[in-house]
């Protein structure tokens, strides 16, 4: 047991971390545990998670079969913690504004807590580890959604999705029980090969409640109603974690278990067809509302649940067909992507952080004479977002999941899939139109000097421009040289096992 | 493959596509925009325009070069290029041209440093202009060029940020309005052909155990059920009719042209609507020959009434640019007709006209642009009489228009002859219809031109008018040349894409031919192609297929000095 201990470095380094930032908060209030140190932490667990990863190259279980120990698990575990780092950098000088800076000892050590919690999420090797994993990462961010203190949105948020969260991991809990019950194991790996010998209708149910707290956590339909609330009301700067962190670790999670565990013959029927279900809900529902939207950030927010209706696609097509690794890539590229773009949101309503439209798309006129960098930045992470070039990555990451989808038959899947992705067009290029295309008041005559003064603003401060840029530079990167990472990602997923 | 021609000698055709690139990437380097542009005087071009005409005419020059080299008499891809680029599925970066695309992307070439030159009217962030100018070159040749399917679709889609910038931020009042209508149009259209494009390469790559998006490997080789090709000619079609624009597809056009900057609506009459029957000459009809002779007459009689209905609704313009754009829609729809008709006449004249509409719908906008510069509106009715204050303007603008109404020793005459004379022999009823557009043009066109150059001068309207100044006349020149050159002696250029369509045709009614074969006959309407006639062995086939469309054998299958000749008596 203690032998394990070295494999699981970068979740004891960022737990550890979590306590001790709070602990230190303790004596040297406001002081010290500022979020530069909370950085480090988090690079040192990715170091350890670049340390440990040779170990991981065999597909083995840790503690007696509680964690995975696998290409798979290193592949994501680096993920959500170099995710982090850049979400943390991308909101330091955010935490200002919102008035977080005075708990900021709590903040950063329930930030922490998630990205462990996260790490155990995307290990488990059985549900109730599993279960555990998904709760501590959800406990922590119940409360960072609410850490605006003197915003009510922000309250309203943290209310919003403790409740709805709670009620789906009920449902997930009561699915471990139905699917314990029928096999009598919680193992994901002996789940697999006792499922075909038990009773149809308990794992059917259990697998149909698990599937509803995946789609949850996901942000999918007909499960997504706290994601635009939550988005919108929580601090930008946890938006971003939960757009891009939480999104990742819920559908690596929800990849493994549907293509390893659930991913036989006997059930893929079943389950294939409540998923194709919610990804055509998804894609439809997220990309139709999103049209309507002014905010900005909710405009995001339905994005983000529309582009998880688009990595579904990919649950439908594994083994041979390649889905697995497609959802992998698009995850990457779209994670890249969600955080630069909500950044430049960030950059922006920071700006306008005392009004309560503060990433209205109004706030966005004139943002590309008034900060052209970002504008232009902005305009690629939206057209990646749109699949166009040359915003590649995403164009790449629709590319590999409608392939895989197609080349699985689902043809009618992939053409909806095309026309959500033709229908999202629309309201990324309105952001592009506010910042490119409305006149300027000198040029339009009419309209009033304070105008100008309302948009076009933002506060960019060193770490921000750095991430963005980093993004930008992935977004294309990521198209232009798809097959390193997607190669990369392909050899996570052995034959034999998924 | 000739592995010679392979892997031989420079990329001349790389250099080509991204030559502009790098001087799109290079004005951002630029020293301070302001500075370079509050120097307005009228000699003075500014920093960015000088280097974005430095690297375009560059590019040109490199196109010349590639022109000198290619061997015309060569039917098959020349200067070809290969590189993988994602190996696991079978994508590669292939490039190559051949006689229907070289003179396309001579065109392309050959306009853009006009449109750099005339960006002088571009008066606001004009470096952002020039610098999605370069970007559109980039992307416009990489489409002409690439023989990948999905490197041509992403040149393809990245043809339409660049637009979508230009028309949007440096556009007239209804731009936002315009570019989403080009935006979602253009997307709907290509997103439905990147779905058949997986679909078509999963089922060749069930057939041959090889996932490849190479167009030369598909072309030919995969075999597709008669339903399969139908759906994915219909697929492929929707994208590329958007793009051209075919009849019900046609309503972005107007908006987008009238909103567009000048150099917008040159690139986009002179190259953007070539791309979209270049998309069916390349890939569409190659690879279904059996949704092509299935929709080719529905694509025919779309297209006579796109030229036909286009004519009707130019002449009820007030706006200009309204008025030359919906002439567009009539133009390519010679194209269109000329193409579907497949033979090698009409395609030849298809594709020649391709460059006559680059050239003098190119030069209309110009003109347009003009008098848009000095005046501030397109109106018709706010001009008239202007033949006495500019007559330079008033002499350009009539060669212009006798060359769009095809006027015999004008280039559009030698296309628009070589359209209704090849599709006569396909589709009689609909070429007679068809050629009720050419009486339309000239309506349309000479009544713009009597009400805007002749009638009652408006002294205190229009007094304040200038003749075309030099800078313009340089941009307007080269293109008064060419209507003459390609009008009187067209032979050089048929000369380049005469073989190659001649092997096309003969390639396509092989193709047709051996799935109409394989599959049954009868499952499929006979098309427009009358195989009735036509013998089972290809090359007797060809054979006949010239005989019995009725031209002068040796017309079709000689030099193209015979063909000129017959066309210039």
């Amino acid at each position: 047991m203690m032998t394990d201990l070295p494999l699981i470095a970068p979740l004891l380094v960022v737990a550890g971390g979590s306590l001790l930032v709070l602990l230190i908060d303790v004596f040297l209030r406001g002081r010290w545990p500022n979020v530069s140190a909370s950085i480090g932490v988090l690079l040192l667990a990715l170091v350890s998670a670049v340390v440990v990863a040779p170990e991981y190259l065999s597909h083995g279980t840790a503690f007696s079969g509680a964690l995975f120990v696998d290409p798979y698990t290193s592949f994501i575990s680096a993920l959500v913690i170099s995710g982090s780092i850049l979400c943390l950098l991308m909101g330091k000088e955010y935490l200002e504004g919102e008035g977080i800076s005075e708990a900021k000892g709590e903040y950063i050590s329930l930030y922490l807590m998630a990205t462990a919690g996260a790490l155990v999420f995307v290990a488990a090797a059985d549900l109730i580890t599993l279960f555990l994993g998904l709760e501590l990462m959800s406990m922590a961010l119940y409360a960072l959604c609410g850490a605006a203190l003197y915003r009510s949105a922000s309250a309203e948020a943290a209310m919003k999705y403790f409740f709805l969260g709670s009620f789906s991991s009920a449902f997930l809990l009561l699915g471990i029980a139905f699917l314990y019950g029928a096999t009598g194991t919680l193992s994901l790996l002996e789940l697999a090969s006792a499922l075909p010998e038990s009773p149809t209708g308990l794992v059917g149910i259990g697998i149909a409640l698990f599937l509803v707290g995946i789609l949850f956590k996901m942000g999918a339909a007909p499960l997504h109603f706290w994601a635009p609330d939550v988005y919108q009301g929580s601090p930008t700067s946890v938006t971003l974690y939960m757009a891009s962190v939480i999104k990742v670790a819920a559908v690596a999670v929800g990849l493994r278990v549907f293509s390893l565990t659930f991913g036989g013959a006997e059930y893929y029927e079943l389950w294939s067809r409540g998923i194709w279900i919610a990804a055509v809900l998804t894609i439809v529902i997220g990309n139709l509302v999103a049209i309507r939207q002014r905010s900005v950030k909710r405009m995001l927010a339905y994005s983000s649940v529309a582009h998880a209706g688009y990595m579904l696609m990919g649950f439908l097509a594994p083994g041979e067909f390649g889905g697995g690794p497609a959802v992998l890539f698009y995850l990457v590229a779209y994670a890249v992507m969600t955080l630069g773009a909500f950044g430049v949101v960030m950059a922006v309503s920071a700006r306008y952080q005392d009004s309560p439209d503060s990433d209205d798309i109004v706030r966005f006129n004139l943002l590309s004479r008034k900060r052209p960098f970002l504008a232009a930045l902005m305009s690629l992470f939206l057209l990646s977002l749109a699949g166009l070039p040359p915003g590649m990555a995403g164009l790449l990451g629709k590319f590999y999941v409608f392939n895989a989808a197609i080349r699985a038959e689902y043809v009618g899947l992939a053409l909806i899939g095309v026309l959500g992705s033709a229908i999202s067009c629309y309201y990324y290029l309105r952001v592009i139109v506010a910042m490119y295309f409305v006149p300027s008041p000198s040029q339009a005559g009419g309209a009033t000097s304070s105008y100008e003064d309302d948009c076009g603003e933002a506060i960019v401060a060193m770490p921000l421009a750095g991430t963005l840029a980093v993004c930008g530079v992935l977004t294309v990167l990521l198209g232009l040289q798809p097959s390193a990472l997607f190669e990369a990602v392909e050899t996570l997923f052995p034959p034999n096992l998924y | 493959m000739d592995e010679q021609l392979l892997f031989g000698t420079f990329p001349l055709l790389t250099t080509l596509i991204f030559l502009p690139l790098l001087g799109a990437v290079t004005l951002l380097f630029l020293p301070g925009e302001r500075s370079s542009e509050q120097g307005e005087g009228e000699g003075a071009l500014g920093l960015p325009v000088v280097v974005a005409l430095f690297f375009s005419a560059l590019t040109f020059l490199v196109s010349l070069v590639l022109v000198s080299r290619f061997d015309p008499e060569n039917t098959s891809y020349q200067f070809q290029e290969q590189i993988s680029w994602i190996p696991s599925l079978g994508v590669s970066y292939i490039l190559g041209v051949d006689g229907i695309s070289i003179l396309l992307v001579l065109l392309t070439t050959f306009l853009m440093p006009i449109i750099f030159l005339a960006s002088k009217s571009v008066r606001e962030g004009r470096r952002g202009y020039l610098f999605h100018m370069l970007a559109l070159e980039t992307a416009m040749l990489g489409t002409l060029l690439s023989l990948d399917l999905f490197l041509f679709y992403v040149f393809w889609e990245l043809m339409l940020a660049p637009m979508y910038f230009i028309i949007g931020i440096w556009g007239g009042k209804r731009r936002i309005y315009a570019t989403l209508k080009f935006v979602l149009y253009t997307v709907v259209g290509s997103l439905l052909m990147l779905v058949a494009l997986f679909s078509l390469v999963w089922s060749y790559a069930e057939q041959s155990g090889e996932v490849t998006f190479a167009l030369n490997e598909i072309v030919g080789n995969v075999q597709l059920s008669v339903e399969e090709q139908l759906w994915l000619f219909a697929a492929f079609a929707l994208a590329f009719g958007i793009k051209v624009p075919i009849f019900p597809f046609h309503t972005w056009l107007p908006d987008a042209h009238v909103e567009a900057p000048t150099g917008g609506s040159v690139v986009l009459a002179g190259v953007l609507l070539k791309m979209g029957l270049y998309g069916f000459i390349r890939i569409a009809y190659p690879l279904f020959p059996e949704g092509a002779s299935f929709f080719g007459p529905y694509l025919a009689g779309l297209a006579v009434i796109g030229i036909v209905y286009g004519a009707l609704v130019a002449w009820a313009q007030h706006d200009i640019k309204k008025l030359v754009a919906y002439s567009s829609v009539s133009h390519l729809g010679y194209c269109v007709l000329g193409f579907v008709a497949m033979n090698t006449l009409a395609a030849t004249g298809s594709i020649y006209q391709m460059l006559n509409h680059g050239i003098s719908t190119g030069a209309l906008f110009l003109l347009v642009g003009v008098l848009y510069d000095r005046k501030h509106t397109r109106e018709i009715s706010a001009y008239g009489g202007l033949a006495g204050k500019v007559p330079l303007f008033a002499f350009l603008f009539l060669v212009f228009t006798l060359s769009s109404i095809a006027l015999p020793l004008t280039n559009g005459f030698v296309g628009e002859f070589l359209i209704l004379a090849g599709s006569y022999q396909q589709f009689p009823t609909l070429t007679l219809v068809a050629v009720s557009g050419v009486i339309l043009g000239a309506v349309y066109m000479l009544t713009l031109y009597m009400k805007t150059m002749f009638g009652e001068f408006h002294e205190e309207r229009n007094g304040d008018l200038t003749d075309v100044n030099s800078r313009e006349l340089m941009t307007l020149a080269p293109l008064f040349v060419l209507v003459f050159v390609m009008g009187v002696y067209p032979a050089p250029f048929l000369g380049m894409i005469e073989p190659t369509v001649a092997q096309y045709v003969k390639d396509h009614h092989e193709r047709t031919m051996t799935s109409q074969n394989r599959s049954n006959p009868r499952a499929l309407p006979s098309g427009g192609i009358d195989f009735a006639r036509s013998p089972e062995t290809p090359e007797v086939e060809s054979e006949t297929a010239k005989a019995s469309s009725g031209v002068p054998s040796v017309l079709v299958s000689t030099a193209q000095e015979t063909l000129v000749q017959q066309v210039s008596s």
